[in-house]
C-alpha cells in the first residue's frame, strides 16, 4: 500500500475538511501513516497513547509489532470499506505500506456534560443522575445498575447521512422475545438521512403514529429507565439524547413518578389520585365550566349563579370567546416565557399575571371566574410528572364541545376519547391498562401503590417472559 | 361476517348493565304509573322474568357451543333459511329499537336541557359519537363500557339512594285490574328483550370457566336497580305520573341543595347521556353485524352507512313527535318482541336438542 496516496485519498474522501489530521512516520522501511477527525478524537492521547509509542519503537514491522506497541485493548482491524465509518465515528486508522488492512484505535472524546439531575424530572428522594448526550455515558449509567448476565445492549444504526448509533437494551428472560423483535425489525426499517434526537424514533416507533396521545415512554432518569426494564420493557438509547425511550407504552405511566417509589406508600396513592384528579380537571375542567355556565346553569349554586352573573354583566364578549381569548393569551405566555431569557422571565410573568390578567379583569374584559378556571385548568396540567403539553389540545376540544353543543356534546367528547384510547395498543399492550381491561394485580401499582412486598409480580398488562419478581 | 375482536366474559357483562337499565328508566316508570298506578312495580318484575329465561338459554347454548355462533347453531339445525330469517329479524330489531331510544332521548333533552335548540344537535352529538364506538368493535366498545361501569354503578346507587328520601306516603294497592296489568305489560314489553344481543355475539365471548357469573351479576343488578327505580317511583309519585314524565331524572330533581354543591339533577342527567350514547352504539354496533351476517361481504363502513341512512330516515318520518313516540312504543313494537321472547328461545330449544348434529361437522 502507498501510504501518501493513501492519506491523500482520505483527504479527498472528506473533501480536505478542516478538522481531518494526518501523521506520517517511517520506521525500519515501513511507511507508517495516521488518519483521524480531531474534532472529535482525543488529540493528547493520540501523541501519547499512540504516536509517541510507535515513534520509538524500533520494532514496527507489521501490524502485531504496531499493536505490541501501543498496548490498547480498543484495537481492530477493519477492511477498506469499513475503514470510513470508523474514522467518521472517532477512532484514529492506522495503515502500513507492508499491509492491505487497517488498523482501528478507539480514540473517540468529545465535550460531554457530567449527568446532574435533568432539570425536567426533579426529585425530593431517590438518584439525582440524568442522562446525557452521550450515549457510552448512558449506557454505563444502565449497565451500572444490573450486575447481571441477563442485561442485552444491541447495537443499531439509523440515519443515511447521520448513521446515528441506536442501543436496544433490555433484560434477556425477562423482556418478551417477541416484543425485542419487532421493536429491532422496526428501528431496521428506518428510512431517514438523520435522527437527531431520540424523539425523532417516537412517531416511527407508535402503533399510531398520527396520534395526539404519546405512545412511547421516555425519561432523563436511569432509575425509572431501569426500573421499566425490571418490568419487561424495552429501551432505546440513541446517541446525541439525553432522553431514552422505553416500550410497550401504557397510560398509566404517566400518573406514575419515580417519587412515588421511594416515599411512604400511602402518601404516594395519595399522590397517584391528586395527579388523575389534575388530569382530569385539565383536561374536562374549563370544557365543563363552560357547558354548565352556557346551557346548564340552573344546576349550578344559586349564590355561586349570583357570583358569575355580577361578574360576567358587564363583559362586552360571549362566555365562550372569554374562555377562548384567557386559554389563547395563556399559552401566549407560555411561548414567550420559554423563548425568553431567563432575566426576562420575571418580567413576562408581570406583563402576564398583572398587567394582562388584572387589568384585563378591572377593565371589564375579562371576568375573574374565568380567569381562575383557566389557571386552575392550566396549573393541574403540571401535576403529571413527565410534560404532556399536547394534552393542551384536548383541553381546547372540549371548551369547543361544551361552549357548543352543552353537556350532551361534552359528554360525547369524553366517551369518544375513552373510546379512542381504548383502541390504542402499544406493542399488544391495552393504553388504558390496567383499568380497561382491568387487571387486579397490575392495579397493586396503577393508581394505587401497595407496599413493595405486595408487588409480587409483573405487570400483566404487556407481555414479558417471567411473572414472578419476589418469591 | 364481522372480523370483530373476542372480548371477555367482563366486557358483556359491562354491555348487558348498559343494555339492560338504560332504556327502562327514564319514559316507563312514568307511563306504567299512569295505567296500572302501584301494580306498575310488578311489570318489571314479571318481564325480566321471561328476559332471565331468554338469558337462562343463552348460558345453556353457550355452554354447549362454546365455540359457535348462533348464525351457525340455527343454520346446522333448522337450515339456511332459519339464518336468513333470524338475521333479518336482528337488523328490524335493532334498528326499530334504536329509533325508539333516541326518540326518547330527544324529547327528554328537548324538554329538560336544550329548550329552544334545534334537533340538529341531538344528531352531531350523537352520529358521530356512536358511529366511532360501533366502528372501533366489540373489543374497545367493552373496554369504554368498563371504564364507565363502576362510576355509572354509584350514580345510580345515589339516585336510587336520595329518590327514597323523598318519599312521603306509601300508595294505595290493587286499584288497576288485571286485564289492565296484563295490556299494560304487553303494551310496555318493548323496553324489554335487548339482552338477546348475546346470542348474536355468542362466538364472540370468551368465557372461561366459572366466569359465566361476570355475565349474570351485572345483568342481574341492572335489573334491580330497574326495579328499584321502578319502586322508588311509584311510591313517590303514584297520584302524579303526569307531572313527572322522566323518571331517573325527576326522583332527585326536587331534592333541595345539599350544602351549597348545587342542584343534584347534573347526576341523572349525566347518567342518561351516558347510557344513551352507549346503548345507541350497541344497537348500531349490532345492527351492523346482523347485516353483515346477511351479506357476507358487507364491510363495517358500508353497513355503517346503511344503519346511518335507514336511522335518519326513520327518525325522520316516522316517529318525530312525543304522542307518535310512544305509540310507536307501545302499539307498533311490542309485536317485535315476539323475536326476542319466543323466535329466539325456540330455536335455541331445537339447537339444543340437536347436540350431534350440530356437533358432527366439526367433531
Amino acid at each position: 500500500m502507498n501510504v501518501l496516496k493513501q492519506i491523500e485519498n482520505f483527504c479527498q474522501k472528506l473533501h480536505d475538511s478542516a478538522d481531518v489530521s494526518t501523521r506520517f512516520l517511517e520506521k525500519n522501511g515501513v511507511q507508517i501513516g495516521f488518519v483521524y477527525l480531531k474534532s472529535i478524537t482525543d488529540n493528547l492521547l493520540f501523541v501519547e497513547g499512540i504516536y509517541q509509542p510507535i515513534s520509538v519503537s524500533e520494532e514496527i514491522v507489521d501490524f502485531e509489532s504496531l499493536k505490541q506497541a501501543i498496548g490498547s485493548n480498543d484495537l481492530s482491524v477493519v477492511t477498506r470499506e469499513e475503514v470510513l465509518g470508523k474514522i467518521l465515528e472517532g477512532s484514529v486508522c492506522i495503515f502500513l505500506s507492508s499491509d492491505e488492512r487497517f488498523l482501528i484505535v478507539d480514540n473517540l472524546k468529545f465535550d460531554s456534560r457530567m449527568p446532574n439531575e435533568p432539570p425536567t424530572s426533579p426529585v425530593i428522594s431517590g438518584p439525582r443522575e440524568g442522562f446525557v448526550e452521550d450515549i457510552k455515558t448512558n449506557i454505563s449509567l444502565i449497565r451500572r445498575r444490573f450486575a447481571s448476565e441477563k442485561l442485552v445492549f444491541k447495537n443499531l444504526c439509523v440515519g443515511e447521512i447521520t448513521k446515528t448509533k441506536i442501543v436496544v437494551a433490555y433484560l434477556d428472560g425477562i423482556a418478551d422475545d417477541k416484543i425485542v423483535e419487532q421493536i429491532e425489525n422496526k428501528i431496521k426499517k428506518i428510512k431517514i438521512d438523520g435522527v437527531i434526537d431520540s424523539y425523532y424514533l417516537v412517531s416511527l416507533l407508535a402503533d399510531r403514529p398520527n396520534s395526539v396521545l404519546r405512545q412511547v415512554g421516555s425519561s432523563e432518569k436511569p432509575d425509572i429507565v431501569a426500573a421499566k426494564m425490571l418490568e419487561g420493557r424495552v429501551a432505546i438509547v440513541v446517541n446525541g439524547s439525553p432522553i431514552v425511550l422505553t416500550l410497550p407504552f401504557v397510560f398509566l405511566e404517566d400518573l406514575q413518578s419515580s417519587n412515588d417509589y421511594y416515599t411512604n406508600y400511602v402518601y404516594a396513592t395519595f399522590l397517584r389520585f391528586v395527579r388523575m384528579c389534575g388530569l382530569l380537571i385539565a383536561v374536562l375542567g374549563p370544557g365543563l365550566y363552560i357547558a354548565l355556565q352556557l346551557f346548564h346553569y340552573n344546576v349550578l349554586p344559586i349564590k355561586y349563579l349570583i357570583t358569575i352573573a355580577d361578574s360576567t354583566q358587564q363583559i362586552p364578549f360571549t362566555p365562550f370567546l372569554e374562555i377562548l381569548f384567557i386559554t389563547l393569551l395563556f399559552h401566549i405566555l407560555y411561548e414567550v416565557s420559554l423563548r425568553l431569557p431567563s432575566y426576562l422571565g420575571l418580567a413576562t410573568s408581570i406583563v402576564g399575571a398583572l398587567i394582562l390578567g388584572d387589568t384585563g379583569v378591572k377593565a371589564g374584559l375579562i371576568s375573574p371566574p374565568t380567569v381562575i378556571v383557566v389557571a386552575i385548568g392550566k396549573i393541574a396540567l403540571y401535576t403529571l410528572p413527565e410534560e404532556n403539553a399536547q394534552i393542551n389540545l384536548f383541553q381546547f376540544l372540549f371548551i369547543i364541545l361544551g361552549a357548543t353543543l352543552g353537556l350532551l356534546g361534552f359528554l360525547g367528547g369524553v366517551i369518544y376519547l375513552f373510546n379512542y384510547v381504548n383502541g390504542i395498543e402499544s406493542y399488544g399492550a391495552p393504553y388504558l391498562a390496567p383499568f380497561s381491561p382491568f387487571i387486579f394485580s397490575d392495579n397493586k401499582d396503577g393508581l394505587l401503590k401497595v407496599p413493595l412486598k405486595d408487588m409480587k409480580t409483573r405487570p400483566k398488562s404487556f407481555r414479558n417472559e417471567k411473572k414472578e419478581r419476589m418469591s | 361476517m364481522t372480523k370483530d375482536k373476542t372480548i371477555t366474559a367482563g366486557q358483556a357483562g359491562a354491555m348487558c348493565f348498559f343494555m339492560i337499565l338504560a332504556n327502562k328508566i327514564l319514559v316507563l316508570p312514568s307511563l306504567l304509573v299512569e295505567k296500572t298506578r302501584a301494580e306498575a312495580m310488578f311489570v318489571p318484575i314479571v318481564l325480566f322474568l321471561i328476559e332471565f329465561l331468554m338469558i337462562f338459554f343463552f348460558f345453556k347454548l353457550k355452554k354447549k357451543y362454546p365455540n359457535f355462533s348462533f348464525s351457525e347453531i340455527v343454520r346446522k339445525s333448522c337450515g339456511r333459511w332459519a339464518v336468513i330469517l333470524t338475521n333479518v329479524l336482528f337488523v328490524a330489531f335493532f334498528l326499530s329499537k334504536a329509533v325508539l331510544l333516541y326518540n326518547l332521548k330527544s324529547i327528554f333533552l328537548k324538554s329538560v336541557v336544550y329548550h329552544e335548540e334545534n334537533a340538529l344537535v341531538y344528531f352531531v352529538c350523537f352520529v358521530p359519537v356512536v358511529t366511532h364506538m360501533a366502528l372501533a368493535g366489540l373489543r374497545v366498545m367493552g373496554r369504554t363500557m368498563q371504564v364507565f361501569l363502576p362510576t355509572i354503578f354509584v350514580l345510580v346507587i345515589f339516585v336510587v339512594v336520595v329518590g327514597f328520601t323523598g318519599i312521603t306516603n306509601i300508595p294505595a294497592f290493587f286499584e288497576s285490574s288485571v286485564s289492565q296489568f296484563l295490556t299494560t305489560t304487553f303494551g310496555h314489553v318493548a323496553a324489554f328483550g335487548d339482552s338477546v344481543f348475546l346470542f348474536l355475539i355468542m362466538d364472540k365471548i370468551e368465557v372461561k370457566k366459572g366466569e359465566f357469573k361476570k355475565i349474570f351479576l351485572p345483568t342481574l343488578f341492572a335489573a334491580i336497580f330497574v326495579c328499584l327505580i321502578n319502586i322508588v317511583f311509584v311510591l313517590a309519585y303514584c297520584y302524579t305520573p303526569f307531572m313527572h314524565p322522566f323518571a331517573f331524572f325527576e326522583l332527585i330533581s326536587f331534592v333541595r341543595e345539599y350544602g351549597g354543591m348545587g342542584r343534584l339533577d347534573l347526576i341523572p342527567m349525566v347518567g342518561i347521556i351516558v347510557f344513551s350514547y352507549f346503548q345507541l352504539a350497541m344497537y348500531m354496533k349490532f345492527f351492523m353485524i346482523s347485516l353483515q351476517n346477511l351479506f357476507e361481504k358487507m364491510g363495517d363502513t358500508l353497513s355503517a352507512v346503511v344503519f346511518v341512512f335507514f336511522f335518519l330516515l326513520l327518525v325522520n318520518f316516522v316517529v318525530l313527535t312525543s304522542s307518535q313516540t310512544i305509540f310507536y312504543g307501545e302499539m307498533i313494537l311490542p309485536y317485535f318482541m315476539l323475536f326476542p321472547f319466543v323466535i329466539v328461545p325456540i330455536f335455541s330449544i331445537i339447537g339444543l336438542c340437536f347436540r350431534k348434529k350440530i356437533l358432527g361437522a366439526d367433531g
